[in-house]
């Protein structure tokens, strides 16, 4: 090989690394210092590989929700949305030809869908109810695989929740109730909602101005598993936390019900598409890498014997096929929002208007409390009119912001104020 | 000789394939031409909201809403916009739809022909502030006025979408409606829509 080839075969082993970079290490960020690492670690998204950075919002967007900042993650939100619902993606024939995840991430439907929802809450908690509708009824459309063939029907309760609420903000009572009747009509299946949940019902709805989102755990993850990791699997987490209770003001609302689960739902909307093509380079890398080393075995085997042109040839094809090979990486892409809580419950409540104290306590399923997850003196701000949206995780908690001013704050001015 | 040259060749090959991937740049673009438009997206363009609010424009120009009622009062009618409903699923297009049509709508017309009242809430509170800063003698108070001027007409716009997906294509189609509304009689004084379809295709990648 001349050293022309060796100066080229190093630059494109670099760059193929350089495609191959680590990948940002959210959970060891989470471990390290929680929502405030995330948020310090993720400040210059044009940091990150331009196919990573939908996700990265999409985790600085989290980090923002559980530190309070209400406005920003909003905003963050909102950025990832607009590329994970309307834009189409990129890193195509990289995806293909090397390795799926130099696609540009765009979330999986059951991303998309607490994507939208989260967006449909904020929008909700900042007074946009119009804007919390739409993300409500995107959350319901990219949790749908086919209207045609009504496959994979939408059934995120908390997305049909909220849009109840925002036809009753509108004073739409028979559209609240149509509604209902749709989550009404969904399959009892407790591993998605608990169907005792005693809020479905448009009385309920009416004498209800308090709802709390209670999530629980953490959601699913998942690996390259195979020969090749070309076979993707989705994993749940391992958490104790089975339902919560709320208190106000000293006194118990009672526990709270699951109304969605996002293993449930990240497993429940059919196979991928790209699972075909991700078996397809896998038997290809295994064709390739053989014919191509015994091409090159053969093509030495005659330059030895003395047919020096022939087997030059044989092997040069050899080895373009055992590079193909080789370059072909058929493992699948395991990215995901990792931050995700496993469950999310929900209590409603009808509460006179102004402030009050708000306790939450989590149990594991025989009913014993997980006092490290007590989150006491939580303060909750009922308005006159309209609704109060109470958002708490059991671990790692989210901050309540205390005035409207922090909910509303840019949380790089605040956290560089505090250095 | 023949090795060093399929290897150059695989080389190129390999080097396009990742430098492809790189590189980001930043347009201006006529929000009028959709063509122009890189996303290919089933949602919401530019383009349709002005087209939109063009046509509602039109509509209250061919009306003659505030001919009629100036006949009648001396006086333009005052219009108040109320929030529009968005059953799509594309959030943020309330307020840009809001703000196009009121500035498109005053751009075009003249105080005499058309006058406007901001009923948003923020807004609202921020004037009982004031008021009532005045009133304490707090702050100065030139014109001694009180009254809040009340709303002739309200004009009203809800979005309602038809979206589908067969996982492959995804096809929204959105009706803007609007109406004109009597808020004294809750005659509708006149009613139109525009009705916008869009379809777009997925890459297999994020099926």
């Amino acid at each position: 090989m001349s050293k022309t080839a060796s100066k080229l075969l190093f630059v494109v082993v670099m760059a193929l690394c350089a495609g191959c970079a680590s990948r940002y290490d959210v959970i060891a960020a989470m471990h390290r210092g929680g929502y405030d690492e995330v948020l310090e670690n993720t400040e210059n998204i044009n940091d990150f590989p331009e196919r990573d950075r939908t996700l990265i919002l999409n985790y600085r967007a989290q980090a923002k929700l559980g530190l309070g900042y209400h406005l920003s993650a909003r905003d963050d939100f909102l950025r990832s949305w607009n590329i994970m619902n309307t834009g189409a993606g990129g890193g195509h024939a990289a995806a293909y030809v090397i390795a799926e995840d130099n696609k540009y991430y765009m979330g999986d439907p059951y991303e998309r869908v607490f994507n939208s929802y989260y967006l449909g809450l904020l929008y909700y908690m900042l007074n946009a109810p119009e804007d919390a509708m739409a993300s409500f009824t995107n959350a319901l459309f990219a949790d749908t695989g086919d209207f045609k063939l009504n496959e994979y029907a939408a059934d995120f309760v908390p997305a049909m929740v909220m849009r109840t609420r925002v036809y009753l903000d509108r004073g739409a009572k028979l559209d609240a109730q149509d509604q209902l009747k749709a989550l009404n009509a969904l399959p009892k299946n407790e591993r998605n909602f608990d169907p005792a949940c005693p809020w479905f019902n448009i009385d309920d709805q009416l004498n209800t101005n308090t709802l709390f989102f209670v999530e629980l755990g953490d959601g699913p993850f998942m690996t390259a598993e195979g020969r090749h990791g070309q076979t993707r699997v989705i994993h749940p987490s391992r958490y104790p936390e089975a339902y919560a209770e709320i208190y106000v003001d000293g006194k118990t609302l009672g526990r709270t019900y699951k109304v969605a689960d996002s293993f449930f739902q990240a497993v429940t909307r059919g196979g991928r598409a790209m699972d075909e093509v991700l078996k397809g380079k896998a038997i290809a890398k295994d064709v390739t890498t053989v014919v191509g080393a015994v091409g090159v075995g053969v093509g030495v085997s005659m330059m030895e014997n003395g047919d020096s042109t022939a087997g030059a040839i044989t092997a040069g094809v050899g080895a373009l096929v055992l590079l193909a090979g080789l370059l072909l990486n058929p493992e699948a892409d395991v990215r995901s929002n990792v931050l995700l809580p496993g469950e999310v419950h929900l209590m409603q409540a009808q509460l006179p208007p102004g402030p009050h104290d708000v306790e939450l306590r989590v149990f594991d399923k025989d009913g014993r409390e997980l006092r490290r997850m007590r989150q006491e003196g939580l303060d909750l701000n009922v308005p006159q009119k309209g609704d109060a949206v109470m958002l708490l995780r059991s671990q790692p908690r989210y901050k309540i912001p205390l005035q409207e001013a922090d909910r509303l704050a840019d949380p790089y001015a605040r956290h560089k104020t505090i250095r | 000789m023949i090795k060093n040259r399929l290897f150059l060749l695989m080389t190129a090959i390999a080097l396009l394939m990742t430098v492809a991937a790189c590189g980001s740049e930043s347009t201006r673009v006529d929000p009028k031409d959709d063509e122009e438009d890189p996303i290919q997206s089933s949602g919401p363009y530019s383009s349709d909201l002005l087209e939109v609010t063009d046509v509602i424009m039109a509509q209250f120009k061919a009306e003659r809403v505030s001919e009629d009622f100036r006949d009648q009062y001396k006086d333009a009618p005052i219009i108040a916009v109320i929030r529009p409903l968005n059953d799509t699923r594309f959030p943020n297009i309330t307020k840009i739809f809001e703000e196009r049509l009121i500035s498109g709508l005053m751009k075009k017309t003249t105080r005499r022909e058309l006058r406007f009242v901001n009923r948003e809430s923020d807004t609202l509170d921020a004037v009982a502030a004031e008021k009532a800063m005045k009133e304490s003698g707090e702050v100065t108070d030139r014109s001694g006025r009180r009254t809040k001027y009340g709303a002739d007409f309200f004009l009203k716009a809800k979005f309602t979408a038809l979206s589908m997906t067969d996982g492959d294509h995804s096809s929204d189609t959105i009706n803007y409606s609007f109406e004109l509304i009597d808020p004294e009689t809750t005659e509708i004084v006149f009613k139109g829509d525009h009705l916008i379809k869009r379809v777009s295709e997925k890459d297999a990648l994020y099926r």
